[in-house]
């Protein structure tokens, strides 16, 4: 029996992986990640999420070792790993092209790690079939990869990965080149996977909805800085900023630049021709902005037919509505509100990720006339609200976000 | 303009796109059948030549088929013993050639291929520009200075001259092969445990096997056909091509035609083994940069 | 952040600013060492020659004084030498010109569908195969007195006289050694028959990278089979037959082996006169070394002329 692999696996190794003050800069001047702190547990699924160009994968690869660490610490377990190889990292990467090694069988793929560790010849069969095992890919073990349907590859690369039992996965976009389907599949799979083997993983997306889905703790970048690590609760109900509120969630929260105004000391906030009186708990919390600007956030759920409104409270916005998607168990009505967009950086970066085409259901968001923003509500499937009419709907005042209109910070409820 | 010419068709035309008009397409077998017994001529020359008694070769209208062929003129020049030499030469010398310049090349071209877009570029274009220069502007000063040290008449000296003119070629194609490989892999090589020199051993290099096999057939050639340096860098012990000039020199119609002909079979050859990797579509990545 | 001018290598392990250059060495030793006999052949063997060369050129004849241009005034000087530019320039051009179209004819015919499209598209290889030498020796059995050449006109000259009232009856020449323009023309000839297979390669790579949907469009365009070959096929061709140009280009004026074949010294080529000036009896690598770098200096010539007036006007043209 392997003496060096056996001892390595009998005594407990911690991968906590944890980034203190990370920065990564190019020979060419870009920056591509400043001072990313972050501790992941041994055992956790930590998943990197962010537009293109917020560094989440050269993170990642700085965590693999296959990018050089320009500032900071990168510990795995006990270690300080900025000077070590890739190979001692013991880590296992799963690559977006999976980077199957396309003269090697199957079989050949998922055991050169271990042939170069000089595994024993039997140990190496039983953890490849092992592996191939679990992930059914058993029948495949002697084709090459080119043989194989893209989710086959997808499972070879993860195999690859299983066979080292490493302290901890590397995973980059390994969803991104499956159609939709598959991705749904094997995300579920990954979950699972994840559950049974209890080893770390840390994984980059540029998907909100597969970090949410996935992850125990999400970690939202942008542009190279670490805008709020949390579990996915956290990060929908308590959005640090309005980046990471606008970018989590689907459709995406509303949001609209308005005024906290106060009249017979009812506070409400005014944006457009519309009006929202705000519970004496939410007023508190906006004491010291009276008459100042605020941003303010509303999810497409808390904007509901107000025959079906599960919640209490009066308050209406009377809207012309554009467009209302029926989706079966739910209805995205599309409108738009008389106020002028949210213009800070955040929003901006938000808009030019929309632009690129991040997935997820029905972002859609309807070109707004000037000095208007689009909104989405999810209604009631069996709402009557319909295209081309002027309707009131709720508003759950009590649900409302705001954040401050010059940094972009959360103002705490 | 043409619009009310050509009446619009209600059939799309795709389909006839590669479909030449009537005239064209009674003429163009001919004209395929002629162009490709042109490219063949020569060819059928050489072989016919060296098998034609001496009689069928002469006056003003020499015959071009050989009624009685014959065998006289390989006897000769195998029996004559004068064809070994040059062989052995033209043999060793080009496989060395081949094998040093692989050895050379492949683990630059591999650097080449992972430098940054911008400076790639440029090196290639270097290596390119190194070929704009005469053979001569390199060849004379190698010439005088092998002759210093005792490199002329030597096959060392001569696989050290073809060396020069094989390299930035091959290094421009392997750069191309290298290219292809991409970077993931070796990055999954790195954390499965490979060294850097183990990933190039056992992932970047096998998958460029082919590549590199392409690269060293086009330097054997190279060096099998090359009469310029060798012409240079001889007084002695003659190449195949240097025989051949020999012959046409000197020697009778058939000598040159049979020397020229064991010249020319091996690389028929290999250019037939090469032929599958002289698709344009190679050629089309190398125009566009 | 490069301050030292590091150059990152993508792969391995990336250089860190602000740190000099022994950093990058070391980490980048894997890179260095492997690219290093590369370099250093380059820089011995190429480099450091041509530089040699363009000093034997300044040298005084018999390698006086330095530097000097008296051996430029002296190959200047030789009738033979001034041939030879001349007829080099001839023969490139001409050569080109035959090279081009003929390459293009031929790659047009491959583009099309026809069966037994595959085995030509072999056969057009196989001048390849044939060493330039040979293809010389070939030329000499075709085009000399007792050659094929002669051996064709013959016969058609004897079905001319057939005609009534045509008296036509062919004097056989030995087309290399005639002089002039025959033996240019024979040269050209060899060299394209030589080259066609690169040629041809270099135009069907382009005829094969104008994507079918644009020829569909201007089908339903209406365009006739010649507009769409003059407005569609050419200008899409033109970075290909720049390749295809600069290649041959250098090729063609640097031609040895089949003017040394043909011509001899009937009609000199650029590369024949160095040649001869080296080779025994004459031993003068100090002229031959000025010939090397006039006809270097003519290459470059003609590459800087065609790319900054010809491919830019007909980039423009478009």
């Amino acid at each position: 029996m392997p003496s060096g692999t056996l001892a390595a696996r009998e005594e407990p190794r911690l991968a906590e992986i944890v980034l203190e003050g990370v920065g990564k800069a190019f020979p060419d001047g870009t920056v591509a990640v400043r001072d990313v702190s972050l501790a992941m547990e041994d055992g956790e699924f930590v998943v990197l999420v962010g537009p293109s160009g917020s560094g989440k994968s050269t993170v990642l690869r700085m965590i693999a070792g296959l990018e050089e660490v320009t500032s900071g610490t990168i510990r795995i377990g006990d270690r300080v790993v900025n000077d070590v190889s890739p190979a001692a990292r013991d880590i296992a990467m799963v690559f977006q092209n999976y980077a199957l090694y396309p003269h090697m069988t199957v079989y050949g793929n998922m055991a050169f790690a271990l042939k170069l560790r000089k595994v024993p010849k039997d140990e190496i069969d039983r953890r490849v079939r092992e592996a191939a095992e679990l992930l059914s890919i058993t029948e495949l073990l002697r084709r090459k990869p080119r043989q194989l349907s893209g989710g086959q590859r997808q499972r070879v690369a993860m195999g690859r990965a299983i066979v080292r039992e490493p302290a901890a996965f590397l995973m980059d976009e390994p969803l991104s080149n499956l159609d939709a389907k598959l991705r749904v599949q094997t995300r579920s799979e990954i979950s699972r996977l994840h559950q049974r083997l209890g080893t770390s993983i840390v994984y980059v997306t540029h998907d909100q909805v597969e970090a949410v889905t996935m992850a125990d703790r999400v970690a939202v970048l942008r542009e190279g800085m670490l805008q709020q690590f949390g579990t996915p609760d956290d990060l929908y109900e308590k959005p640090v900023n309005v980046f990471v509120a606008g970018f989590i969630g689907s459709p995406a929260m509303n949001l609209v630049a308005s005024r906290v105004v106060a009249e017979d000391g009812d506070v409400a906030v005014s944006f457009g021709s519309h009006q929202l009186e705000l519970s004496p708990a939410v007023a508190r919390s906006l004491a010291d902005r009276q008459g100042k600007e605020v941003l303010l956030g509303i999810r497409p759920e808390d904007i509901e037919d107000p025959e079906f409104a599960a919640f209490d409270g009066n308050a209406r916005l009377e809207v012309a509505i554009d467009l209302v998607e029926n989706l079966g168990a739910e209805r995205i009505a599309h409108f738009e509100v008389d106020a002028p967009p949210v213009r800070t950086r955040d929003t901006e970066a938000l808009a030019a990720d929309l632009e690129r085409g991040s997935e997820g259901p029905t972002n859609a968001r309807l070109v707004a006339r000037p000095d208007h923003v689009a909104f989405t509500a999810r209604l009631h499937p069996r709402s009557l609200v319909s295209a081309g009419h002027t309707t009131k709907l709720a508003v759950d005042v009590s649900r409302l976000y705001f954040f401050d209109p010059d940094t972009g910070e959360a103002i705490p409820r | 303009m043409t619009a009310t010419a050509a009446p619009p068709r209600l059939v799309p035309p795709a389909k006839h796109r590669d479909r030449l008009d009537r005239p064209l397409q009674v003429l163009f077998p001919f004209w395929v059948a002629v162009s490709a017994l042109i490219v063949l001529f020569p060819i059928y020359l050489v072989i016919m030549v060296s098998v034609a008694p001496g009689s069928a070769l002469f006056g003003e209208r020499p015959d071009l088929l050989v009624t009685d062929p014959t065998l006289d003129h390989w006897r000769q020049i195998i029996e004559s013993g004068s064809l070994w030499g040059p062989l052995t030469k033209s043999l060793v010398v080009a496989t060395l050639t081949t094998i040093v310049a692989i050895v050379i090349a492949a683990p630059a071209a591999y650097v080449i291929s992972r430098l940054p877009a911008g400076i790639r570029y440029t090196v290639v274009i270097g290596l390119l520009v190194t070929r704009m220069f005469p053979e001569f502007a390199i060849g004379i000063s190698v010439a005088t200075r092998f002759a210093r040290v005792g490199l002329v008449d030597d096959y060392l000296g001569l696989v050290l001259a073809h060396l020069i003119g094989a390299l930035p070629f091959i290094t421009w194609i392997l750069v191309g092969t290298f290219e292809t490989i991409p970077r993931d892999l070796e990055e999954a090589a790195r954390i499965d445990g490979a060294s850097r020199m183990g990933t190039l051993l056992r992932v970047v290099f096998p998958l460029a096997a082919a590549g590199i096999a392409v690269a060293a057939l086009f330097v054997w050639l190279y060096s099998w056909n090359e009469f310029l340096y060798a012409r240079l860098l001889t007084t002695n012990q003659n190449t195949l091509p240097l025989e051949v000039f020999r012959a046409i020199d000197r020697g009778s119609r058939q000598q040159m035609a049979t020397i020229a002909a064991v010249l020319t079979l091996p690389i028929l050859l290999v250019v037939y083994f090469l032929q599958r990797h002289l698709r344009p579509g190679a050629l089309a990545g190398a125009v566009k940069g | 952040m490069s301050d030292d001018g590091a150059v990152g290598l993508q792969t391995g392990a990336p250089a860190r600013p602000r740190t000099g250059v022994r950093r990058w060495l070391r980490n980048h030793a894997f890179e260095v060492a492997l690219a290093t006999p590369l370099v250093l052949y380059i820089v011995v063997l190429t480099l450091a020659p041509i530089v040699d060369t363009f000093r034997l050129s300044l040298s005084g004849p018999r390698g006086g004084e330095f530097p000097t241009l008296a051996t430029y005034r002296d190959v200047f000087d030789q009738e033979v030498f001034r041939t030879a530019i001349k007829n080099t320039v001839i023969v490139a051009l001409l050569s080109l010109a035959l090279e081009l179209t003929i390459g293009l004819g031929v790659a047009l015919t491959l583009n099309a569908k026809f069966r037994g499209q595959g085995l030509v598209r072999t056969l057009v290889l196989v001048p390849l195969g044939v060493p330039t030498i040979v293809s010389g020796a070939v030329m000499l059995l075709i085009f000399s007195r007792s050659g094929y050449l002669n051996s064709l006109l013959f016969w058609v000259s004897d079905v001319v006289s057939l005609l009534p009232g045509v008296d036509w009856s062919f004097q056989p020449l030995a087309w290399p050694v005639a002089g002039g323009w025959r033996t240019l023309f024979t040269i050209a000839v060899a060299d394209m028959w030589k080259v066609l297979p690169v040629v041809t390669l270099i135009f069907l790579a382009g005829l094969q990278s104008v994507p079918p949907d644009v020829y569909e469009a201007a089908d339903v365009d209406g365009a006739t089979k010649w507009q769409r070959f003059y407005r569609i096929t050419l200008p899409m061709l033109v970075p290909f037959i720049t390749m295809a140009l600069i290649l041959r280009a250098i090729d063609a004026f640097r031609i040895f082996e089949l003017a040394l074949v043909l011509a001899g010294r009937i009609e000199p080529v650029l590369a024949t006169y160095i040649a001869e000036r080296y080779l025994p009896p004459t031993n003068d690598p100090f002229t031959s070394a000025a010939g090397a770098v006039v006809l270097f200096a003519l290459i470059m010539v003609f590459i800087v002329v065609y790319l900054r007036f010809v491919a830019r006007r007909v980039e423009t043209a478009r």
